[in-house]
């Protein structure tokens, strides 16, 4: 039912292949993962890892290997020295990178709304100062206040992360120079960077191998995939013409949640229609012209965007918007998208969408019911 | 002219102070090493170094792998920028021109942003190095009329390329996803956190011959500053020792911001204090700037990275620092370029 493509490990997606206009994000998000050569030129340089991969012009065996990866046969491999067997994967940056099996030390720049559900936050030294921030860690991971901060995903602090001595960092595929430096300090880095609800969920999946938690991961992504089938089965009733319009807003009102991205999947999964669905970028700047001319019936803001509903309704170019005019624009909660909360959110969309159909009291039953299940605690009060 | 009494005093702390402060800044960082291990350690790291089989203690891989680089890629960087920002201001005899003037800091920028944006595969400091100096030379290559490149007329050419360099930036900046964007806005702050030894290797080299053939021409920036027409009377082609100074500064310039992006204040900053310091003259002005430079960065950056909870900026450390004392010295003294 998540009618995803074959869209390659994280990041690694079709898009490869597909004819494109230049110059358009799709195509740089593009080259992020498939620009290979040059790019392991530079890792050579700075860790003196040697890898292998297919060049640009080859992406046919690129996509091969990448799929291979989506039917989840990571190839056993041998780790760093004194590690014992590993596992490779490609990952967010497009890389072939050796994990560690079963780490110990584990220092989470990102995925920290995963790790609890997997049961191992035991293992964690160290975790984004970001992290810190979120209420709800703070009931998942007793000791939170006490567990080191090297930094956030954006800005890594060398001197305190290689102090925590980890086996293993996690973090978002971002800047390919930070992992790499941190590479080069013998330390194994996973950067990904989840392009789609399924690739959420093989990074789940992923994080169950690595941890030796491959039941768990399996549980999870199964209590996940439930939640989204029941609300499939609540929606499928839904005329084509009954899906409102949905515009969803980045942290400025002219940053749209575009064709592709788990924003994107979570709007079609809530039974809503994305209004930017035909922009394949992820996400993309769009003029106010085309927001008035998109018409949403319903506006979604991100949990962190600095401007909120009461902005948009006071601000004259947005009048005209049906959502604005209707009331209908909503902050969404903090929670991880990247994480077994994104069914959680799909929920309350849908509750926002179609209130008739999945009235909010039983949407917050129902998400409920979920962090119970794969979380052990209830999601707390805090939005 | 003559130096005051107690410039040479000054100059010989302002030359010497690298080192001690370098060894100081080597025992600061959020691990608790004491200074007294730090000889052994940096022993165990060279020794690795050479001997990859060589084992590598966890504080000794703090000090040789991450402290030892970060110092010494501040104290290159710091030297880099203020080094150039003499020569600059030599070559234009005028005191508000900085290392970036030409365009450097723009062209380096948007050379990041594009390599962030859309090329991944091309190592950022190489795209930054590229097109700063590109930008530097673009701006040369304006200036020049009829074999004559008019200073007035370099500065507003450096002037348009870096409006260039900034419009097309705020286009990528634009066009880019968010998380790029974040990439490019964390990359123009400027920051030393990912110093290591491969860093080192791809700044050193530019800056050492940037400042090498500065320090060489130390002697005729003083010539320079008098005056084309004079500078003429006495057998020096201005125009071609213009050009050599700000290849050099720019060279210099653009490898310490390959690596570090864009700290500003340092390049217009610490001539001027260097100056206030020691004098105007370039034998020693162009040493005690460098010194000056290197060893006012490595310090910002300790503090950046050392006395708080979390690291900050450096560029935030050396404007809320440098600014209060530079105008603190401003106003204590005759100023020496206008006597």
């Amino acid at each position: 039912m998540l009618k995803n493509p074959v869209r390659g490990f994280f990041s690694v997606g079709l898009s490869g292949a597909a004819p494109s206009r230049p110059f358009k994000s799709r195509v740089c998000s593009t080259l992020v993962i498939w620009h290979p050569t040059h790019g392991a030129l530079a890792v050579r340089f700075f860790s003196g890892l040697l890898m292998t991969r297919a060049g640009r012009g080859r992406a046919a065996p690129a996509l091969a290997f990448a799929l291979a990866l989506v039917l989840g046969a990571a190839s056993p491999a041998p780790g760093a020295p004194g590690m014992g067997p590993g596992i490779t994967v490609r990952d967010g940056f497009g890389r072939e990178v050796s994990l560690p099996v079963r780490p110990r030390r584990v220092v989470a720049y990102e995925a920290y709304e995963i790790l609890p559900a997997l049961g191992v936050t035991d293992r964690l030294v160290g975790i984004s100062r970001y992290a810190k921030a979120r209420p709800f860690l703070h009931r998942l991971v007793p000791g939170l206040d006490a567990l080191p901060a090297p930094g956030t995903g954006f800005s890594v602090e060398l001197e305190r992360l290689v102090t925590l001595r980890p086996d293993l960092v996690l973090t978002w595929a971002w800047r390919r120079e930070v992992a790499e430096r941190i590479e080069a300090q013998g330390i194994p880095v996973l950067a990904v960077y989840p392009r789609s609800v399924e690739d959420v969920l093989r990074e789940i999946e992923l994080l169950g191998r690595v941890f030796g938690r491959e039941d768990r991961a399996r549980q999870v992504v199964g209590r996940v995939r439930r939640t989204l089938r029941e609300l499939e089965t609540r929606l499928a009733g839904v005329p084509a013409g009954g899906r409102p319009r949905v515009l969803f807003l980045w942290g400025r009102p002219d940053r749209v949640a575009g064709g592709t991205g788990v924003q994107a999947d979570l709007i079609r999964l809530a039974g809503g229609t994305n209004v930017a669905r035909d922009l394949p970028e992820l996400n993309p700047v769009v003029s106010q012209e085309t927001i008035v001319a998109w018409q949403p019936d319903v506006v979604i803001l991100w949990s962190n965007a600095r401007y909120g509903p009461e902005d948009l309704a006071a601000d004259p170019r947005w009048r005209r918007v049906p959502a604005v005019r209707r009331g209908r624009v909503f902050r969404a909660p903090r929670w991880y998208p990247w994480s077994p909360r994104l069914a959680a959110l799909a929920v309350r969309y849908a509750a926002w969408l179609h209130p008739d159909r999945l009235p909010p009291d039983e949407a917050e039953a129902w998400i409920r019911d979920l962090h119970l299940d794969v979380f052990g605690v209830p999601p707390g009060p805090e939005t | 002219m003559t130096a005051r009494p107690g410039t040479a005093w000054a100059y010989g702390i302002l030359v010497t102070a690298p080192l001690p402060l370098a060894v100081l800044c080597l025992g600061v960082g959020s691990s608790a090493i004491p200074w007294a291990h730090l000889p052994g350690l940096v022993a165990e790291g060279l020794r690795a170094a050479v001997d990859p089989a060589a084992p590598l203690s966890p504080a000794a891989a703090v000090v040789w792998d991450i402290r030892l680089p970060r110092v010494l890629l501040a104290l290159a960087v710091g030297s880099a920028l203020a080094g150039a920002g003499a020569g600059c201001q030599a070559a234009f005899r005028n005191p508000l021109v900085e290392p970036f003037i030409l365009g450097i800091s723009g062209g380096a920028a948007l050379g990041s942003a594009l390599a962030i944006a859309f090329a991944p595969w091309l190592p950022v400091p190489v795209a930054a190095f590229a097109l700063g100096l590109g930008a530097a030379l673009l701006a040369y290559g304006l200036a020049r009329t009829r074999g004559e490149v008019p200073p007035l007329t370099l500065v507003l050419s450096g002037v348009v390329v870096s409006a260039l360099a900034t419009s097309l930036l705020s286009l990528v900046k634009f066009t880019v996803d968010p998380h790029r964007l974040q990439a490019i806005v964390h990359w123009l702050m400027g920051s030393l956190s990912l110093a290591g030894w491969p860093a080192l290797a791809t700044a050193a080299p530019g800056i050492a011959v940037g400042l090498g053939v500065l320090w060489a021409l130390r002697w005729r920036l003083n010539v320079l500053s008098l005056g084309d027409e004079e500078a003429r009377a006495l057998g020096v082609n201005a125009g071609r020792l213009r050009l050599l100074v700000l290849a050099a500064s720019s060279l210099a310039a653009a490898s310490a911001v390959s690596v570090s992006g864009i700290i500003g204040w340092v390049g217009l900053m610490v001539p001027h204090l260097a100056r206030l310091l020691v004098g105007p003259e370039h034998r020693r002005l162009v040493p005690a700037a460098v010194c000056l430079g290197g060893a006012f960065l490595l310090a910002a950056d300790t503090v950046a990275r050392g006395l708080f909870p979390f690291e900050i900026p450096v560029g935030v450390v050396t404007t809320l620092s440098g600014a209060p004392f530079f105008v603190v010295l401003l106003k204590g003294r005759k100023s020496p370029w206008t006597s």
